[in-house]
């Protein structure tokens, strides 16, 4: 008997050892990742790009005073700490010995040039930094911002495009020829922009965090078909692929030779509604489309149930998010309740845009065909997607939209654009006061323990007042590369970043 | 001859006219405002976009527009992309060669294999003709991005022969930037082999029927110098032609097909200018795709001399 389980101990034990080896193989320094991206850097200028496809081109080239983890909680990057003496004022330790590639040392003082070149009106990134009055340099490691109201949202904005951190003496030197010799601060410096094809970057010697920096050189392609995309890992010319289409995940995942990710992000598909126009501006209306749509069967056949059931505007992997908070279940009955309730047993109806795109206007079919069961007609308006977003937020001519929400890095940028009464994206500017005070009260905190609170109360107010009841699902972000790829780590923004990736050859 | 290209020449301004002013109004019927497509679907504010629009002077009326682009372009300037803020003439410029060099070598190909294929499909006929043109009508079908993904999948995914896509500099590496330029050729040189077979095929047929290839054989010469020397010449000028014609077709074509092999040719140019709204270059690439259809129109017309003394410009 003793024998015996002496015998399974030490199975056990050689099973974790292998296990364990096989977990964690130690990284290896050398070689060049090739990453196949769907669209091509509109500019390397952090400061002066608009698209949100640019960020993968940026990170290896441009270091951020903040950094984020995996579920977006704000991590120290160029600024080793931060603090708030008051909510108006926000102070940054910069790191020390920090060079940029050009040998220029990174201080304070860079930092205020960034920031003040982020702020020019002409820069689209400016609008994140709209909060801030002054900003001070008060020693060479240290900078103070004045703000002109409280805005907790900064922080993680310096983890993006506005966090990062250009060279001053380039930045001046070149002027608008910045955007195509960049010069920053981070893992790898710029070497070599192929218009249309590619973007080679290779590693800074003097980076000063050494520990994650494995690589010799990055090479960024652009492939805007996500057919050549995959083809192209398959034959072996790139080792990392973004983007994949839906209906290929499943099939990959079976292909040797290739690691595939499957990782719920921040983006949402969801109906934008413009909730002052009648009757979508009574609770009990919306409550019942919450109801009609059944969001499981959704996110089976339409994303080949890639993706998570929506309940509030935060996946479960996010701080912000309240598990309290359910989905809303799929209940006919209710539905028709409500709309009794609201004065309306025989339904109604409301026009809704759509990309025109097969996988799109199948999508809006579905909710259309689900809503129509408890008497909701819908009137689908299949169109491009830049005039459909024209259509439903500018010309204001539509009542709904079935758009993506992109997801933003603070929970703050979320709610205050989709419902908040001052967002863009809440055409009808509805208003619920109980619901603004508390988000002013989360971005008036920066202690992430007492925001997560307050989202926390604010996701449940959505769901009461059905501030948001066209939600559907979280979308996944698909990736897959080869085999020999270690140490990649998706992240919820969806914007793969690729500090301590490692090839096994 | 001088008179000839002076009036071809002359007769090329309203054509680059027409074909710009085209362009530009077709402009008007894409959905989408470039400034909103520029900002992204975010919260820019309305005196951003008004600023985009006064930048680009897409807030003056149409004819305006045309005038000022116009005006710009006889100096050489084609303006600057609304994506990316470079010159738009740059962009063109570092995207020329892989388009050019790819249609050449796609018509190269047609050329080289169809001549042949013509040749021996006019003269024996029987089993080899019936196959040769089975052969021809196939290519002409085939769409390019379906032969594309076709040899993708068998001769870079299965059998591994030659990368999938991707693209290599001829200066960086010779060899390799051949290995790449393959698959796109022979899915490019597929149709112009095809085009190239059947017409020269039935011209040939038609110049075998002459009189005075029955008087060269009646002298006694071998066949093979009938062929070659008398009649080959003289079907020569469709062949002229129907290159013409494939370097046109093909230049079109790109579009598709360094989308699939993701090179950064013209084409592609071309297609994601017309995905974000960059205007300016979408009208540069577009002016520049017609000036070498117009030139390669010139060439053949001046072509059709030196292969035909007979033909005499006036």
């Amino acid at each position: 008997m003793i024998k015996r389980i002496l015998a399974a101990s030490l199975v056990a034990v050689l099973l974790a050892a292998v296990t364990a080896t096989a977990q964690a193989p130690t990284p290896r320094r050398g070689g060049t990742l090739r990453v196949a991206l769907r669209a091509e850097a509109s500019t390397l200028d952090p400061h002066r790009g608009a698209s949100g496809t640019d960020h993968m081109w940026l990170y290896p080239i441009y270091d951020t005073l903040v950094r984020f983890d995996p579920s977006m909680n704000p991590q120290p990057g160029l600024a080793e700490s931060w603090e708030a003496p008051d909510p108006k004022t926000l102070v940054f330790t910069v790191r020390k010995g920090v060079k940029f590639h050009d040998g220029t040392p990174f201080d304070a003082q860079a930092v205020k040039y960034n920031l003040t070149r982020a702020q020019d009106k002409k820069n689209a990134v400016n609008t994140e930094l709209t909060a801030i009055e002054a900003i001070e340099v008060v020693d060479p490691s240290k900078v103070r911002l004045k703000l002109k109201r409280p805005d907790a949202s900064l922080i993680l904005s310096f983890a993006d495009r506005a966090g990062m951190m250009v060279s001053p003496a380039a930045a001046e030197k070149l002027g608008e020829q910045f955007g195509r010799n960049p010069v920053g601060a981070g893992e790898y410096k710029f070497v070599k922009w192929t218009p249309g094809d590619s973007v080679r970057v290779e590693r800074f010697t003097e980076y000063w965090d050494k520990s994650k920096a494995y690589l010799d050189a990055i090479l960024l392609r652009s492939m805007p078909d996500g057919d050549t995309r995959l083809n192209a890992l398959r034959s072996g010319q790139v080792d990392f692929v973004m983007e994949i289409p839906q209906q290929d995940f499943d099939a990959l995942k079976a292909e040797r030779g290739l690691t595939t990710y499957n990782r719920i992000s921040l983006a949402y598909w969801r109906m934008f509604l413009n909730m002052s126009k009648t009757p979508l501006d009574k609770k009990p209306v919306r409550e019942a489309i919450a109801h009609a749509i059944d969001r499981p069967a959704i996110l089976k056949t339409i994303a080949f149930g890639l993706g998570e059931l929506y309940s509030s505007p935060f996946p479960a992997a996010h701080p912000a998010h309240n598990a309290a908070v359910k989905p809303y279940p799929h209940d006919l009955a209710k539905a028709k309740a409500k709309l009794a309730e609201a004065g309306l047993p025989n339904g109604f109806t409301f026009d809704m845009v759509v990309e025109a795109a097969p996988e799109h206007v199948r999508r809006a079919e579905a909710l259309q065909a689900q809503l129509a069961q408890a008497g909701i007609k819908v009137d689908l308006k299949p169109v491009e997607l830049v005039k459909g977003v024209n259509m439903m937020f500018r010309a204001k001519e539509v009542m709904a939209a079935n758009f993506r929400w992109t997801g933003r890095p603070d929970p703050d940028q979320t709610l205050r654009g989709m419902f908040h009464s001052t967002g863009f994206y809440n055409t009808g500017q509805y208003k619920v006061p109980k619901f603004e005070e508390l988000l002013d009260q989360a971005v008036s905190t920066y202690k992430p323990d007492e925001r997560r609170k307050l989202y926390a109360q604010i996701g449940q107010i959505i769901q009461d007042e059905a501030l948001d009841p066209g939600g559907l699902f979280f979308a996944a972000a698909l990736e897959a590369s080869s085999t020999s790829v270690q140490g990649y780590q998706p992240n919820l923004l969806g914007k793969p970043i690729f500090r301590g990736v490692w090839l096994t050859k | 001859m001088t008179g000839f290209l002076g009036r071809r020449l002359l007769a090329v301004v309203p054509l680059l006219l027409i074909v710009t002013a085209i362009v530009f109004s077709l402009i008007l019927l894409l959905p989408g405002d470039a400034a909103i497509a520029l900002v992204g679907m975010d919260n820019a504010s309305e005196e951003t976009i008004a600023a985009i629009r006064t930048r680009f002077g897409l807030d003056q009326p149409l004819y305006v527009q045309y005038g000022r682009w116009l005006g710009r372009a006889l100096h050489g300037d084609l303006g600057v992309s609304i994506r990316t803020n470079e010159p738009v003439l740059g962009a063109i410029l570092d995207r020329l060669p892989i388009t050019l060099g790819l249609a050449i070598a796609a018509t190269a190909v047609g050329v080289v294999i169809g001549v042949p294929l013509a040749v021996i499909a006019a003269h024996r006929g029987g089993l080899v003709d019936t196959l040769a043109r089975g052969t021809a009508s196939l290519g002409v079908a085939m769409p390019n991005f379906w032969l594309g993904g076709l040899l993708v999948m068998v001769v870079a995914l299965e059998l591994r022969w030659l990368p999938a896509t991707g693209y290599v500099g001829f200066t960086d590496d010779p060899v390799d930037a051949l290995r790449h330029f393959a698959l796109p050729t022979i899915t490019l040189g597929a149709s112009a082999i095809a085009e190239v077979t059947r017409q020269l095929r039935s011209g040939l047929l038609d110049t075998l029927a002459t009189d005075y290839i029955r008087t060269a054989r009646a002298k006694g010469l071998g066949e093979q110098a009938v062929v070659s020397r008398h009649a080959l010449r003289n079907a020569l000028i469709p062949l002229v032609t129907i290159a013409a014609l494939t370097v046109n077709r093909i230049i079109g074509a790109t579009v598709v097909v360094e989308s699939i092999f993701a090179l950064p040719g013209l084409g592609r140019l071309n297609l994601e200018s017309v995905l974000n709204r960059d205007f300016p270059t979408l009208q540069g690439s577009v002016l520049v795709m017609a000036l070498i259809v117009i030139a390669i129109n010139l060439v053949s017309d001046v072509a059709y001399g030196v292969v035909d003394p007979r033909i005499r410009y006036r």
